[in-house]
């Protein structure tokens, strides 16, 4: 019985993993980098729909909810286009390691800046700070087993997120112009393609998307903290590499399998279990199938 | 004397080389050409161990090498040029043409200046009478990414001469060369043969080939349609069917 | 004079994880193991001394082989694992490293004292038995190899590694000798620094030996500077020294010190020590640098 409970909680859970997985694996798709100041930004919009919600008393209202959504997605947004002027773009062509460098610089400087945040700043407290929602103590029942009714929440609204992040790359100009783009990116700036341009766009949506996973988790756990996106990012690395760098469907796919494993795993072991399991799978895939479960074309990159 | 049996590569349904025999003797200057996707490259990727063969084999002085890794054909003295230079661009040109001769060093932990041995002296002097020869003497401590276009075509060459090598494979040396470049690389190609070498060379540049070769081979679709001296080769009815089309 | 004999101590150990990061970035491999090994190296040369009553001098040893031999067992199946792969799968194992000592509990008894790791808690008493003698002779030690190694056939064959592994091979170079033996040196330094650290400060914890260390090692390398061994050294020193030189900024040091290493690297793409070498060198010998190739989107 307690197997069901943490297969169908990993599955709706593991949505949010899908979606920060799927911003991680665009930005590499189209820069061929790794952003690891993802994980800083997820925590850092996470903190903002904390703020709404602890400012406006979100316990009680669906409304100031909504609000604090939206307010993640957009300080995701933001803080994706600042990473990227200030640790990507001044490196193209610097080896992959300096953007690597920054990228993880920048996190350090927004993790500690939130550990001063959260001291001095009275709505949140040093170790970790409440996301409150009407959604709290919301479950019901499938047969005997307990659901959370939060989790089949965010599932909807991570699932809907995806959706329209899927008819946008496969519907729209831009979205056309990014995959290319992720194919050979000279190619397309010589046929036009404003690179820049595009590489802003994909920087700002994937952020917006790591921001909604922000608020998504914050609102499921009740709580966020300056470290949060540090686990993020190492469950991040483990999905794009078990679907395949650059794959957003893969991503999609295996954020659920991954959150499946973890939560039965966690459930049924131990915490620190979990990690080392899911470690030992991202060392496995690499050394057996590098290029993932859903491997795309061979892209010609520079 | 490298002897080619039968050799084939195929990528998944593609057959890039189809049952290509052929072999070259010491001090012999054999040009393998042939259209554009004709196999040639990829003849010689698969002499170098780059790709496993997938049928056939090959064998120089009858030690077979057909499954072998890159370094143990680097060993055994086959040595090659890239058709898109692949130099260590941020290393010397002396660097460079010291790499070329690692297999010849005995002891893998010989230092180069200072307690220098006997050995890795007389290597340098070596090394530095090859970058002499290939005319790159004032470029001796340049990165090799800062020389000219020639001058990397070159160095290439020299790099794979410092192998010591039995058979050099060139992949399109004259690719990208002035006529000046052009003559003095035919006048190497034939020193080289002359040197007891056996040369491959895979060529587009006719005049290059005509002048140059003792032996042609012609590849089309991977599969070698005609072999023989320059002469017989230009007159040849399938060659020039392949390269220049039918009439109709 | 004992603070600033403290940080020069602190510079000498970071200078060894440095250098150990650097191993594997010379044949380029981008390699976040080290942290792994250092790890290793730590937890058992504090069990071999403080248990089993082992002298520092053997129990470095012995850990820092025992490190190269993981270090084999490791670089092996990453043979064909290139670029970012290659990353990932070395976090891959720092991470399991990390979650083996955060569970691992062995103690035994020394007098009347309970002496061991004990999990999450960490390994506490270990006999301190490093000061700044001994950290300056393995730095002096490891330093003398790597000037050997940087003027010889290994520091050449790990260049054109590379650069180019299809031409290296072709070339004649052993691939898998090179880079097998860098990523087991870069273990085996990696070992010995953690023995010392363990040693030097007397307690333990698997948790301070995760990602974040692991970003840090990588800060010192690229911010020195990574084509010559000085490199390392040169980051390890002014990332030492740096966070102690801004205490003057009180509760904002950390984020001063990621933002000073934002703009470092964008002012020296390649570290400052490469940066200074190379525009020097270009001044002094009128010697051109290798041009930036193009990309897209400038």
């Amino acid at each position: 019985m307690a197997v069901f409970e943490y297969l169908i909680g990993g599955l709706l859970f593991g949505a949010t993993y899908s979606l920060v997985a799927i911003g991680f694996t665009l930005i590499f798709g189209v820069l061929n980098r790794l952003n690891i100041a993802h994980g800083a930004t997820i925590m850092v919009a996470a903190f903002a729909g904390a703020y709404i919600s602890l400012r406006l008393g979100g316990k009680a209202s669906y409304a100031v909810l909504a609000l604090a959504f939206v307010a993640s997605l957009v300080t995701g947004a933001v803080l994706g286009v600042l990473v990227r002027a200030v640790a990507f773009a001044p490196l193209r062509n610097a080896s992959p390691l300096a953007p690597f460098v920054t990228s993880a610089a920048m996190t350090l400087v927004l993790e500690e800046a939130f550990v001063q945040l959260s001291r001095n700043v009275p709505l949140f407290s040093p170790e970790f700070s409440t996301f409150p929602s009407p959604l709290e103590n919301l479950v019901f029942f499938v047969g005997p087993v307990l659901v959370r009714g939060v989790y089949v929440v965010i599932f909807l609204v991570a699932i809907i997120l995806m959706a329209l992040l899927h008819w946008w790359i496969t519907h729209t100009a831009m979205g056309r112009a990014i995959r290319s783009v992720e194919e050979n990116p000279t190619m397309s700036w010589l046929l036009g393609i404003n690179v820049r341009h595009v590489e802003v766009k994909v920087f700002a949506v994937a952020s917006a998307v790591a921001g909604a996973a922000g608020c998504l988790i914050g609102v499921a756990m009740g709580t966020v903290g300056p470290f949060m996106g540090a686990n993020l990012l190492l469950t991040g690395f483990v999905i794009i590499v078990l679907a395949g760098l650059g794959s957003v469907r893969g991503a999609m796919i295996c954020g659920l399998i991954v959150g499946v494993i973890e939560m039965t795993i966690v459930g049924m072991v131990s915490a620190s279990m979990k990690e080392a399991v899911l470690f030992i799978i991202l060392f496995t895939v690499l050394v057996i199938r590098p290029q993932g479960l859903f491997p795309g074309p061979e892209a010609n990159r520079d | 004397m490298l002897e080619i049996s039968h050799l084939g590569k195929s990528f998944g349904g593609l057959h890039a080389l189809s049952d290509f025999s052929v072999v070259v003797r010491a001090g012999e200057i054999l040009g393998l050409i042939g259209p554009n996707g004709s196999g040639k490259t990829t003849a010689i990727n698969v002499l170098t161990g780059i790709y496993p063969a997938s049928k056939g084999g090959f064998a120089l002085s009858g030690q077979d090498l057909t499954a072998a890794k890159s370094e143990k054909i680097a060993r055994a003295g086959i040595a090659r040029t890239f058709q898109n230079l692949r130099l260590f661009s941020s290393q010397s040109v002396l660097d460079n043409v010291r790499t070329g001769q690692t297999i010849h060093c005995s002891a893998p932990l010989s230092r180069f200046s200072a307690f220098a041995s006997t050995e890795e002296k007389q290597l340098r002097c070596e090394a530095l009478a090859l970058i002499e020869r290939f005319g790159l003497g004032e470029r001796v401590d340049w990165p090799a990414g800062s020389l000219s276009y020639g001058e990397k075509k070159r160095l290439e060459i020299a790099r794979a001469l410092a192998m010591r090598p039995k058979v050099l494979l060139l992949d399109e040396p004259a690719a990208g060369m002035n006529p000046v470049e052009l003559e003095w690389l035919m006048a190497a190609i034939r020193e080289i043969g002359q040197s007891g070498i056996a040369v491959i060379l895979v060529e587009h540049h006719m005049r290059l080939i005509m002048r140059v070769c003792d032996n042609l081979a012609v590849l089309n679709f991977g599969v070698k349609i005609a072999e023989g001296p320059p002469s017989d080769i230009a007159r040849h009815p399938e060659v020039i069917a392949a390269y220049l089309g039918v009439a109709h | 004079m004992t603070y600033a004999l403290s940080i020069a101590e602190l510079c000498g150990l970071n200078i060894l994880l440095a250098l150990s990061v650097y191993a594997t970035l010379k044949v380029g491999q981008f390699s976040l193991a080290q942290v792994g090994f250092w790890s290793i190296g730590a937890h058992c040369t504090g069990m071999l001394t403080s248990m089993y009553g082992l002298p520092l001098l053997p129990a470095l040893l012995a850990c820092g082989v025992f490190c190269a031999v993981i270090g084999v067992l490791l670089g092996y199946p990453c043979l064909r694992i290139r670029g970012i792969y290659l990353t990932l799968a070395t976090v891959a194992f720092s991470e399991v490293v990390r979650v083996f000592f955060h569970n691992f509990e062995f103690q035994v008894m020394r007098g009347a004292v309970k002496v061991g790791p004990a999990g999450s808690v960490g390994f506490r008493g270990i006999d301190v038995l490093t000061a700044w003698p001994q950290i300056l002779t393995v730095v002096l030690v490891v330093l003398c190899v790597f000037a050997w190694i940087e003027r010889s056939r290994i520091g050449l064959s790990a260049n054109a590694v590379r650069e180019d592994e299809t031409a290296a091979s072709c070339a004649g170079v052993n691939i898998v000798a090179v880079k097998v033996g860098m990523f087991a040196f870069g273990a085996f330094i990696a070992g010995v620094g953690g023995g010392l650290f363990a040693t030097y400060t007397s307690f333990v914890s698997s948790d301070n030996f995760g990602f974040h260390l692991a970003l840090i090692s990588i800060f010192y390398v690229a911010v020195g500077g990574t084509e010559r061994f000085y490199g390392p050294i040169l980051g390890a020193v002014l990332l030492t020294v740096l966070p102690e030189a801004l205490r003057v900024t009180g509760n904002l040091r950390m984020v001063l010190y990621g933002v000073i290493v934002v703009v470092l690297m964008i002012m020296f793409p390649r570290g400052l020590g490469d940066e200074l070498r190379v525009r020097l060198g270009a001044l002094w010998r009128r010697r051109p640098a290798v041009q930036p190739t193009v990309t897209a989107g400038r």
